[in-house]
């Protein structure tokens, strides 16, 4: 078993290394000299040549990526030039935002499909099952910012029971920051709820089927008591396993519903911070993200290895 | 159940039409059946047929402009409202169906040109390769597909040709990782030993014994794949990053419906209800199609 861990931190610190050569690649491509940005044109060749010294653009790329990896490694994700604040700081601002945002849309997509997916494995074929599995392909081909506007449109325009945009922090007024949530949480939720519930549902249904449920049921153990203990931990298992595999989408749909919703959170920051050219800040926050990510399906497979016993005593992957 | 050839009675719908013998023929039968798959095949037809005769069927050019007509309501001239500057939202959605389709077929095409080599090249050759390879789908994967796209989008620059290249980069993994998938579970069978026994070299077992039979995942995933592709168009577009004005495209036209929500409502309405109506036809299409080609199901039909 301890192989099998040790074998998975390699591998993601390998993963990590290769995201952070493609992010360094990439952003260096994007077109557009960032000493001239931060200049103006009508800067003296002498004066651009000085500032791309300080800011180290004059070493060789694979110097830049060294120097980039120390400061990286050391917590330094570099500073924006446009704001003049360091990275890590305009990140750590925009992180509760989006964290706000991405609990709410795991709740609402947990009760949407918790009920759904349980339901329809323990009644396969019934109506349930099929209007959830309807439900689950409509949930992925909504395209997300469409449904945000037209949910804008009902509840906030036409019924005016909602505000149509803003964030509010939970901390300083929950009752505010719930009202402002719900829409955005909502949007984003549905499109998580939809292979939350396909999960689920198969989840259940292997465990169902399985030896210990048999067992359990022929011991004479209630209906309910088959379904709760045991079957249940292992519905968590889905739910567990779906946050890894669905982190990323998450995180790409809150890019574009904090756009439209106008919430201050990474997403917003990435997209001006890539149109600006800011180097720093998409570096810092592509490999904080990307890191975040593949340590949390780190996380998710430790878990995973908690919660089925299976996996424990099998020796390596 | 009756035994040999079913009866035409035996099998409803769309599926009664369709003659009763061949493999390829049995499969469109199971697909037809299906009454999520059959309508996401009919609805994809219709699609494509709308993008391809756009011109002929649009009741107006797509940038003909009528200014006094500016944001009037769905109406007998224009059944989807006008925009803005008068343009007529139908001919406008239309001619939208041309980009997104286009985008999204593409995009795949790229796809899977560079993906099903690649996850063939893993899957056969194994060992670093397949390490190699992997690992780099794994950090392509690693962070969201949208801020990829929107990064590479950034180098590019906006326009209609880098938003294919783009999406066709970020729906590589899929196409590797599924190829290599079957791959690794055909690379033992018997037909393979076979052709190895029979002096094939490496290539030709890998590409003309191995890859037809992977075909059918290939091709669900492809149909799943231009879903998807048209959706990340979309949200592109939205943000600005994709196809520019004033080329009519769904995700842009949305954002500027967005602006001008509470004036107009049907600006914002239909580009979007086009975009969730087209992907949801091919994921439709897509899952039909993964029940239809599912070798189990193959052996069902004949032993019935």
């Amino acid at each position: 078993m301890l192989y099998y861990v040790l074998n998975r931190l390699v591998q993601l610190v390998l993963v990590i290394f290769f995201l952070s050569i493609i992010v360094f690649t990439i952003v260096r491509l994007i077109p557009g000299d960032p000493a001239a940005v931060m200049l103006g044109t009508e800067a003296t060749p002498q004066a651009l040549a000085q500032i791309r010294k300080e800011m180290g653009l004059d070493q060789p790329i694979f110097l830049q990526y060294v120097k980039w990896a120390q400061n990286v490694l050391a917590g330094n994700f570099g500073t924006s030039w446009v704001s003049k604040k360091p990275a890590i700081e305009l990140i750590l601002g925009a992180l509760p935002v989006t964290l706000q945002l991405v609990t709410g849309a795991f709740l609402v997509a947990l009760v949407i499909a918790f009920p759904a997916g349980i339901l329809s494995a323990i009644r396969p074929r019934s109506w349930i099952d099929q209007g959830s599995t309807t439900f689950a392909l409509l949930g992925i081909s909504l395209p997300n910012f469409w449904l945000g506007i037209m949910l804008v449109l009902l509840f906030a325009l036409q019924l005016r029971w909602l505000p149509p945009s803003g964030y509010l922090p939970f901390r300083s007024d929950p009752v505010g920051a719930l009202r402002a949530s719900i829409l955005p949480a909502a949007t984003l939720g549905v499109a998580l709820a939809a292979p939350l519930t396909r999960f689920l549902r198969s989840g259940m249904l292997d465990v169902l089927g399985l030896d210990y449920v048999r067992t359990a049921r022929a011991k004479g153990l209630a209906e309910k008591r088959v379904v709760g203990r045991h079957a249940l931990k292992n519905a968590l298992l889905s739910v567990v396993t779906i946050l890894g595999l669905q982190l990323g989408s998450l995180l790409g749909g809150s890019i574009v519903i904090e756009q439209v919703f106008g919430w201050p959170g990474i997403g917003r920051l990435s997209l001006a911070a890539i149109q600006q050219r800011d180097y720093g800040v998409v570096q810092g926050i592509v490999l904080f993200v990307a890191t975040g990510f593949v340590g949390i399906n780190f996380a998710v497979d430790l878990l995973y290895l908690y919660l089925d016993p299976r996996i424990r005593y099998r020796p390596g992957d | 159940m009756t035994k040999g050839r079913d009866h035409a009675i035996g099998r409803g719908g769309l599926a009664g039409l369709v003659p009763r013998s061949g493999r390829f023929v049995r499969v469109v039968r199971t697909l037809l059946g299906s009454r999520t798959a059959a309508f996401g095949f009919v609805l994809s037809v219709i699609l494509v047929l709308v993008a391809v005769l756009a011109p002929w069927i649009a009741p107006y050019r797509p940038d003909e402009i009528h200014p006094i007509d500016a944001l009037m309501a769905p109406s007998a001239r224009y059944w989807l409202g006008s925009d803005d500057l008068g343009r007529d939202i139908l001919s406008r959605i239309i001619f939208g169906a041309r980009v997104s389709l286009m985008v999204g077929t593409i995009a795949i095409g790229i796809a899977a040109m560079v993906g099903v080599p690649l996850g063939l090249a893993a899957g056969y050759l194994g060992g670093r390769v397949d390490g190699l390879i992997m690992r780099v789908m794994d950090a392509l994967l690693a962070f969201p597909a949208i801020l990829l796209a929107i990064a590479l989008m950034a180098v590019l620059g906006p326009s209609l040709e880098n938003a294919m290249i783009a999406i066709g980069i970020i729906s590589v993994p899929a196409f590797a990782r599924i190829t290599r998938a079957n791959v690794l579970s055909l690379r033992e069978k018997e037909f393979v030993e076979a052709a190895r026994a029979l002096g094939g070299g490496a290539v030709y077992q890998a590409a003309l014994v191995i890859l037809p039979n992977c075909l059918s995942p290939i091709i669900v995933q492809a149909s799943l794949g231009v879903g998807n592709a048209i959706l990340v168009e979309a949200a592109l577009s939205f943000l600005g990053l994709g196809v520019q004005p004033p080329e009519p495209s769904w995700g842009s036209m949305l954002a500027f419906g967005r602006s001008l929500l509470g004036q107009a409502p049907w600006y914002a309405t239909f580009p979007g209800l086009s975009i969730f109506v087209t992907v949801l036809a091919l994921n439709f299409l897509g899952d039909g199609l993964r029940e239809a080609l599912d070798p189990r199901l193959r052996a069902v039909e004949r032993g019935a």
